[in-house]
């Protein structure tokens, strides 16, 4: 069926990505300057442990043959070893996944319920408030620092209103995480039936999701606006009108869809902001994911867990491009010709 | 073919009908004077260069205007509602039920990633007391009778994957879901083949007749108008300014523009040196100091009264009309100087 | 789509737009658009502080005073002084400088590179356009700021690598415009005309296309300057590339965010508050100078 042609097709088309981001993450440790064994024993090391490292590293060996190493520590799962925690790089990337994802999710929810709605009044609403308040707000939103936004947000909502929690992480000290299933505490409550756990959750996760949100907001804004524009003039809803069709039905089953077609495009750049501004929230937060993971250990000038953070972050990116693609060819039938 | 008991009660009556267009670059006086009248079941032909106003006529009485539009004056009666000034909802009830309209660019004028069945079945589900199980056999059935083969599984197409010619038809489909009383084709058959053209020409023509179904025949074509249609009512600049029965039009046209327009059409014996074509161009509409007839400009018969004496514009009742002071069946004016500098 | 008459006469050209060619057109478009001109006098005062800043401040950045740490903004310290007493004014002000150095330098570099890059791939095609492709693709099938963030920790902790690893994000904007611009004027006449007369191929790129590519380029070099100081700023704040003391803005809100937390919100509020005005300057810059060369493109 074309569908499945198509998904295959897309898969494929991801292979060379995904070997471009392995390929590059293998040259930037490898770039290192100085000696990249001296690196990975760390500051401490004496030299008969970095050259252990060097030999365990394989960093001895011509370039091809330590890239073939490479991937094949990465096939069997072995990332390496945090200098400052001992554990494997892998598991612990494992184990700080899901509080990274579930940020992420949540900050494109935050913006997508705001974003998609505003988009659309202001361009079914020109030259009404909220048109202005659309183009203040995608003019400005891409100006906010996301570490600056959330060192506010925390400032007026915490300190002066009192209204949010104090912005120390995912979960109050005082409850425990729910069973884990998903690693997501919001989906993991909700499974276990707990709703005192989910709306402490809830209540955590607001302040951080907003602001990774923030910054995207702006470019969903002005293409749902720019496109629900375009599509509003166009033929076909001149035939929707003259056809006598309701209101809502030209909006959403003609128009919104149409329109949303160019959103989902913008979806990739959306995510590489939002899985950087990752980094950068949960530092603000003390989230406890993998870009928290990634700055401790630039400060320990640990470099197995950066690498494996890069690598994890650019498959990461790689897949959800695959996704978007796939999402993509399901709204719009034309996109299987042209595969 | 002519109405031999012609209808008393017009089923759709335009009169003293004006239009204007705020832009940033003034006032577009669009449409002035209009008066129209259609009867049930017959087929009128508007017929007119590119920018004399023809489509933004129907839209204006459809209700489906630009933002920009005014209107300026008159009315349009459908049976007894007047649908300048009506309410968005009951228009909305028209639409689609008792009039219905057809485009130009049929692949463009359907929704791109919504199957063609399904949108013929949000018109149906919109207008008919059809029961959702009913739905998309009504939807099947209205593909067959406009003649598109295999009809359960076109269901199922994109506009995309038609041509435009079938595009066009499951346009028709669309229009004619609910049996409107009047169909407004808005040069539907420009940019398709001429084989295709006669095509849809021959299916608008069946079904109206089939269904006793009025039809306003939007075109530049007046080749296309005189195959079709039963009277053709010529516009200029937005301007009427001729009316009369298919045969009548072509073999004594009145109006210096319908000769000329006539002229400027190419029979099946025509020769390219041979086709005359209309000098000048449409007047800028934006002007403040438009004169009555908006023809001046370009006719060769043209006086100093045309300038200043205001037309009387044809009337609603009566089957061959002109609006012009030198009509063609009079004698011919004197040179002026209009003539001399035209055919310079 | 509306049926709206054809409006047979031109518009007159407004008589400002006629006077003195691009720099006539430059000055109409700047009184119609009050916004853009906010923005262009912004950017001029942005630049004197960078230029001149360090030799006006009322303080040495640098100068530590203990007993004055964490005062809140008074008469003498307009922005109050941070935990080792030093004004934050002062800071500010010097950090300017840096900031827009690194952004400058980091986008002129990927700019340069980057259109050469793009030129090459649009006007050669084959294993050019493959290779330079494959790459562009590359650095974009990460999130840009975990690239760069990369890239920074494995070169080293230097102001230089983060001005690298930006120039190296920014890439694939440049890459991608300058091979579509080529691309599409590969095959054009005056091309063909200039091959024919001898001319080289460099020669044709660098007088012939490369001109063409230059507005929507103006673009894109304003909207990533404002982009390429939040990437700095952000490196900074989690300790990439700037170590105190120096002064820079991401730093410094990242010192300020021990203490917001406690009360003292001038500490991290002000770098930031004129972080976000130069990066809001750059983008509004950028939406004009768009609406300058394209109108058509104006959302």
């Amino acid at each position: 069926m074309g569908l499945w042609r198509v998904i295959l097709l897309r898969l494929v088309g991801a292979i060379p990505n995904l070997i471009g981001v392995v390929v590059v993450t293998f040259l930037l440790t490898r770039a290192l300057p100085g000696d990249p064994a001296a690196y990975f024993a760390g500051q401490a090391a004496t030299p008969e442990a970095v050259q252990q490292i060097r030999v365990k590293l394989g960093l001895d060996k011509p370039m091809p043959e330590q890239f073939g190493l490479y991937v094949r520590d990465l096939a069997k799962g072995d990332f390496g070893q945090s200098l400052s925690t001992g554990q494997p790089v892998l598991t612990e990337l494992r184990q700080r996944l899901p509080a990274s994802l579930e940020l992420t999710f949540c900050g494109l929810l935050f913006a997508v319920i705001v974003a998609l709605p505003l988009g659309v009044l202001a361009a079914t609403r020109p030259g009404s408030w909220i048109d202005h308040l659309c183009r203040v707000v995608t003019t400005a939103g891409v100006s906010l620092p996301t570490f600056f936004t959330g060192l506010l947000l925390a400032y007026v909502f915490y300190f002066l209103l009192g209204i949010a929690p104090s912005p120390l992480g995912r979960l109050d000290p005082v409850f425990s995480p729910p069973p884990n299933i998903t690693g997501m505490y919001l989906i993991d409550a909700l499974v276990a039936g707990e709703g005192g756990l989910f709306w402490a959750s809830f209540k955590q996760i607001i302040l951080p999701a907003v602001t990774m949100g923030l910054f995207v907001l702006a470019p969903l804004a002005r293409m749902t606006r720019a496109s629900m524009l375009g599509i509003l003039s166009s033929d076909f809803i001149r035939t929707a009108r003259a056809s006598g069709l309701s209101g809502s039905t030209i909006l959403y089953t003609y128009a919104f869809r149409n329109a949303m077609l160019p959103v989902v495009t913008t979806l990739g750049m959306v995510f590489s902001f939002l899985l950087g501004s990752n980094v950068l929230v949960e530092k603000v937060f003390a989230w406890p994911g993998i870009g928290s993971y990634a700055i401790e250990s630039l400060t320990a000038s640990d470099y197995a867990p950066i690498q494996g953070f890069v690598l994890t972050m650019g498959v990461l990116y790689v897949l959800l491009n695959l996704v978007i693609d796939l999402l993509y060819g399901m709204i719009d039938p034309r996109v299987g010709i042209e595969a | 073919m002519s109405m031999t008991t012609a209808d008393p009660v017009p089923l759709l009556k335009v009169e003293d009908f004006g239009l204007e267009f705020r832009t940033r670059s003034g006032t577009v006086h669009a449409l002035e004077h209009i008066n129209l009248a259609i009867h049930k079941g017959e087929t009128v032909g508007l017929v007119g260069e590119s920018g004399s106003g023809k489509s933004v006529l129907s839209y204006a009485i459809l209700g489906i205007s630009d933002r920009a539009a005014r209107i300026t004056a008159g009315s349009a009666l459908f049976g007894s509602l007047n649908m300048i000034g009506a309410d968005e909802k009951t228009l909305a009830d028209i639409r689609g039920r008792e009039i219905s309209m057809i485009f130009q660019n049929p692949r463009t004028a359907l929704n791109p990633i919504r199957k063609i069945g399904k949108q013929i079945e949000d018109v149906l589900r919109r207008h008919a007391a059809v029961r959702s199980e009913d739905l998309r056999a009504r939807a099947v059935e209205s593909l067959r009778q406009v003649n598109i083969p295999d009809p359960e599984r076109r269901y199922h197409a994109y506009p995309f994957e038609l041509s435009g010619g079938m595009c066009q038809r499951v346009m028709i489909a669309l229009a004619l879901a609910c049996k409107p009383a009047l169909l407004v084709a808005d040069e539907p058959t420009t940019g398709l083949d001429v084989t295709t053209q006669a095509g849809i020409m021959d299916l608008i023509k069946e079904l109206a007749s089939e269904r006793d179904m009025a039809t306003l025949f939007i075109t530049h074509d007046l080749g296309l108008a005189a195959d079709y249609c039963d009277r053709i009512v010529v516009m200029h600049a937005g301007h009427i300014v001729e009316s009369a029965p298919t045969r009548t039009l072509f073999e004594r046209p009145r109006h210096p523009y319908t000769a000329q327009l006539i002229a400027a059409t190419p029979a099946r014996d025509s020769v390219l040196e041979t086709l005359s074509s209309i000098p000048g161009n449409l007047p800028d509409l934006r002007r403040g100091d438009l004169p009555p007839c908006r023809f001046v400009d370009r006719c060769t018969r043209a006086t100093p009264v045309c300038r200043e004496k205001p037309l009387p514009p044809i009337g609603l009742e009566a089957t061959a009309s002109v609006a012009c002071w030198h009509p063609l069946d009079q004698a011919a004016p004197a040179l002026t100087e209009n003539e001399s500098a035209v055919a310079a | 789509m509306s049926a709206t008459p054809a409006v047979i006469a031109a518009s007159p050209a407004s008589p400002a737009a006629k006077s003195g060619g691009t720099w006539g057109h430059i000055r109409y478009v700047l009184s119609e658009n009050p916004v853009t001109l906010f923005a262009a006098a912004l950017f001029a005062a942005f630049v004197l502080l960078a230029l001149f800043g360090p030799y006006i401040v009322p303080y040495d950045p640098m100068a530590s005073n203990t007993p004055e740490a964490l005062k809140p903004p008074s008469w003498g310290h307009w922005f109050g002084t941070d935990s080792l007493g030093r004004d934050i004014l002062s800071r500010v002000v010097v950090a300017a400088r840096l900031d827009f150095g690194i952004a400058v330098s980091a986008v002129m570099l990927s700019f340069i590179i980057g259109t050469a890059l793009g030129l090459a791939a649009g006007f050669f095609g084959g294993w050019w356009d493959r290779i330079i492709n494959r790459l562009a693709d590359t650095i974009m099938a990460f999130p840009l700021f975990v690239l760069a963030m990369g890239i920074v920790a494995a070169l080293g902790n230097t102001v230089a690598n983060i001005v690298y690893a930006t120039a190296i994000i920014n890439l694939p904007f440049y890459i991608r415009m300058a091979r579509a611009e080529a691309n599409v004027r590969r095959g054009a006449g005056f091309v063909e005309a200039a091959r024919l007369t001898g001319n080289r191929d460099w020669r044709i790129l660098a007088m012939h296309i490369f001109p063409n590519i230059l507005p929507p380029a103006m673009v894109q070099v304003s909207l990533n300057m404002g982009w390429a100081i939040l990437n700095a700023a952000g490196l900074s704040f989690i300790g990439l590339g700037v170590r105190p003391p120096t002064p820079e803005w991401g730093i410094m809100v990242a010192d300020g965010a021990t203490y917001i937390v406690s009360g003292e919100w001038w500490v991290a509020l002000f770098p930031g508050l004129v972080l976000m005005l130069a990066v809001f300057c750059f983008n509004l810059l950028g939406d004009g100078l768009r609406d300058i060369i394209d109108p058509r493109r104006r959302t």
